[in-house]
Parts: structure tokens; sequence; C-alpha cells
């Protein structure tokens, strides 16, 4: 029986780099996250900033970002969307 | 855009029957291991129940009376090239989208042939003997596929100037989409192309997206994908046959170099490099065994190749005793490939293009290799700032 090849060709789209990773929060005390499937506790929060773009195109883009210290010695960058409201690891840098 | 499409239904069993006539008119299963799975390859039309992927065991539940063969790939491998080459003199673009089926642009033959009908029975000419090609010609490859599957064996038939018609009760399992999106249809009671068709392509785009969109064009016969003709390659083949069985390596060696000092030895091989060979040996009563080498720069010698081979050949244990060789020699081209360079950055760029077109060779298929590019990088949105694009060679 000959297979039906099923595929249909496209080209490539461009792949953007750096794409938020969602993450899972645990507000209790400790504050922990969900990365990958362990968790880690925040020792420490060190800075935060907001950003707020692209309202004009409907989708608005709103992001609180937080540098935070994990217990482990890690510095890494956070952020909740603020239009759904979910947490996501994303490096600023 | 005129397309024919070139169908041999159960062409691997085809390919078993052309080699064993006796096989004809039985129910011949064809079986294929990975690991220690079993699972059908291919069946004959005698064998109704048993269909390709099916387990070995559940097959033989069905048919009882499969006569069981070893699937022999390499072999269908060369006969699906042979049967490409010979479409590829009637028309220079042709695409080979499965074994056994393949898609001939057409477009402005007809003339040249004197009529289509005449374009057709020189396709259908071109397919070697031994076979049963259908053929099926269309506005677009789905149209000329459906048109195919209702032809005649050695016939064909054509898609009517009212495609919607011609196509209202084909099944929807036919469309070239996932099996998964097959069975959402069904479950919305969709099972044939008129239903599809009726539906509209508003609801259909709402329901399943740009997918929808495309399987509501096919179902009124509209299909705009091109044909993505076939990269020939030029190859050298020779073959030579064991005076008796042979399974050790110093007789496979001494084959390997006697096949190179023959190609090496053609004229037009002179000042001609090489990119890979392959190796199939054919067994008695059993299937081929294969084994491809792509080479890490291009080879421009009997010795530098033979050198490769014996390290690949030295830990090959043969699944059983060869009665013939076949070598083939593949990616050939008139450069040696390597050239000093002033500057190392782009020597380091044609190196890694070396590379990629060694693994595109050994995987058939382009490596996945990306090059980071500055996109945005002022932005304040940091997946916007780089994006990956892919290693022009």
């Amino acid at each position: 029986m000959v297979e039906n090849p099923r595929a249909e060709a496209r080209a490539d789209p461009l792949r953007f780099v750096n794409k938020p990773v969602p993450i899972e929060m645990d507000a209790g005390d400790p504050v922990r996250l969900l990365i990958k499937e362990r968790w880690f506790v925040i020792r420490q929060w060190r800075d935060r900033w907001r950003i707020d773009d692209e309202w004009w195109r409907g989708e608005e883009i709103s992001r609180m970002y937080f540098r935070v210290l994990l217990e482990d010695g890690r510095e890494i960058t956070i952020f909740r969307d603020l239009v759904n409201k979910r947490w996501y690891l994303q490096s600023y840098d | 855009m005129r397309v024919a499409c070139v169908l041999i239904p159960h062409y691997a069993v085809q390919i078993e029957v052309r080699r064993c006539p006796d096989l004809q008119g039985k129910p011949v299963v064809l079986v294929h291991s990975k690991g220690s799975r079993r699972f059908i390859y291919d069946a004959s039309p005698r064998a109704s129940e048993v269909s390709p992927g099916m387990a070995l065991s559940t097959a033989l539940g069905h048919c009882k009376e499969a006569v069981l063969l070893d699937a022999n790939l390499p072999l269908y491998n060369n006969a699906a090239n042979a049967l490409l080459e010979a479409l590829s003199r009637v028309s220079p673009v042709v695409e080979d989208s499965a074994p056994g089926l393949a898609y001939v642009d057409v477009h402005g033959l007809s003339e040249m042939y004197g009529g289509e009908a005449r374009m057709v029975t020189a396709l259908l000419q071109a397919v070697p003997n031994g076979f049963t090609p259908q053929v099926g010609i269309g506005d677009g490859k789905f149209p000329a596929y459906i048109a195919a599957t209702l032809a005649h064996y050695h016939g064909a038939a054509q898609v009517p100037e009212n495609p919607s018609s011609y196509l209202e009760n084909v099944s929807v399992g036919i469309l070239p989409v996932s099996f998964k999106t097959v069975k959402r249809l069904q479950g919305f009671g969709l099972t044939s192309l008129g239903q599809v068709a009726a539906v509209g392509v508003g609801p259909m785009q709402a329901q399943f997206g740009h997918e929808g969109r495309f399987m509501w064009e096919l179902s009124v016969g509209t299909d705009t994908r091109l044909i993505v003709p076939r990269q020939s390659q030029e190859t050298v083949t020779e073959y030579l046959e064991f005076p008796g069985p042979s399974a050790t390596l110093p007789s496979l060696l001494l084959a390997v170099e006697v096949l190179l000092g023959r190609i090496f030895s053609l004229a037009h091989m002179r000042g001609r490099y090489v990119r890979s060979v392959t190796l199939e040996g054919d067994g008695e009563m059993t299937s081929s065994w294969q084994k491809s080498v792509s080479f890490r720069d291009t080879m421009g010698s009997k010795e530098g190749v033979f050198k490769v081979l014996q390290g690949a050949l030295d830990s090959v244990i043969l699944p059983h005793p060869l009665i013939g060789l076949r070598l083939t020699l593949g990616g050939i081209t008139g450069e040696s490939g390597q050239q000093g360079s002033l500057f190392e950055e782009t020597r380091q760029r044609d190196r890694l293009k070396a590379t990629m077109a060694q693994m595109e060779e050994r995987l058939g298929t382009r490596p996945p290799v990306y090059v980071v590019r500055e996109v945005e990088p002022w932005s304040r949105i940091p997946e916007r700032r780089h994006a990956l694009i892919p290693f022009a060679s």
C-alpha cells in the first residue's frame, strides 16, 4: 500500500530566542518557584521594574519583572504577566 | 498548474512479484524488523485485511495463508530511484512523494507530446516493465492523486471540469493531514469530502485553523501546493558477483578494492571527487545488506576511499553470506573542497559549510544548524531582540 505523504512543504518560520518559560509561584512562606519540575526557594527580592508596550496593537504587553536571589545562590529574572496573571522565567540581560 | 500523479499501488509487493513471478496472485506480506518488533511493510491486495504498520502477529491472525517475505528496503529504494529517473526523462520536474508515488509537472508538455493522451502514454511507458501504474491528471497534486487512485491499472483518469462532484464521495481518510485530524473530522460526522465542502470554509477554518482552510480547499478540488522537484544526484555504480557465498571481511574488502578500481579507472571519473559511498550486498535467499559512509572531505582517489571504507567495515558483522556486492559513489563533484585562506573567519565558515554538507549527505536532510541574529536589539521585550535563522551554506 502506498502511503499518503500527509505533509505540506512550508518555509521555516523565524525562531525568536529567549522566549518566556512558564513557571509556577507558591506564595507561601517561604515563597517558592517551580521551574522545570523542581522547587526553588526565593531568598531575596533584589530589583523590580515594569514594562508596558504594544497596547496600540490590541495584544498589550504588560509585565512586572523581578530580579530574585535563589537559595542555591543563583540570581534569576522572573516576571508576572499582568494580562494573563501567570509567572514566567526570562533572562533580561 | 497541470500535474500528473503516477501511482503504483503496493509498490514493494509489485517489486517482489517482478523478481519472483511465482508470487503472482498470492497473499504476499512483506515484514520489516525494527529492534525486536516485527511489523508489516506492505501487503498484496489478496491479503486485504492486512495493512502496513500492523504487528506481524495481528496480520497472521487476519491472513493465515500469507506468504511472508523479509522487506528488502535497499532493493525498493533502488527501484524507486530508477522509476523517478525514468519519469525525469518525460518531465524535468518530478517530486518524489513516497515509494511508488510521484508527482510530475506536466504544464505545457501536452503540446510537446502532441496531446494530453500521448503525454500520458509517455508517462505510462516510462514506468519500468512489470509494474501496474495508475496515472491521474488534474490541476494540482491532490486532484491528480484522487484521479490516480480511481484510474484502472495501466490506465489514466482525468479530473473533470467540475472537480467538486468528482470528489464528493471520496473518504476524508485520503486527505494529506494527520491521522488525528482525520479522526476529529470523523468525530464531527464529516466522513466524505462532499460533507467537508458543504460545511464551508469559514466554519472549517474556525474549527481547524489553517489546516481547516487547507482541507476545505482540497475538498473542492483546489490544491495550490507546488511540486518540490527531487534533487538528482550524479552517482556511479559497479556490481561484482562472488564466485560463491561469502561472509568474511577479507573477501568483502577485496571486492570493494576491485569495484573502486573499476570506478576510478572510468574516463569520466578523472579529476572528480566523491562525497559518499554505499555498499549493498545481495544475499542468496534473504534480503540485502547495506552500509553507507560519508566522507569529511571529498575524496579523489581509490586509495583514499578504500582506506576510509577499511576502517568503517572493520567492525561490521555480515548478517548472511553475500553472493554479490554493489558499490555506489555519490556526491560526485569536480572540486577537492580544500583551499587555504588568508582570513581565518572565512575559513572557519567554509569548514562549517563542508561539515554541514557531510551531515546532509549522511542524514539525508538539512541539518538543523542556526545562527543567532539581532532583530530588535533595542527592544524592551527580551524575546524580540534576537532570532535564529537557518545557516546559509
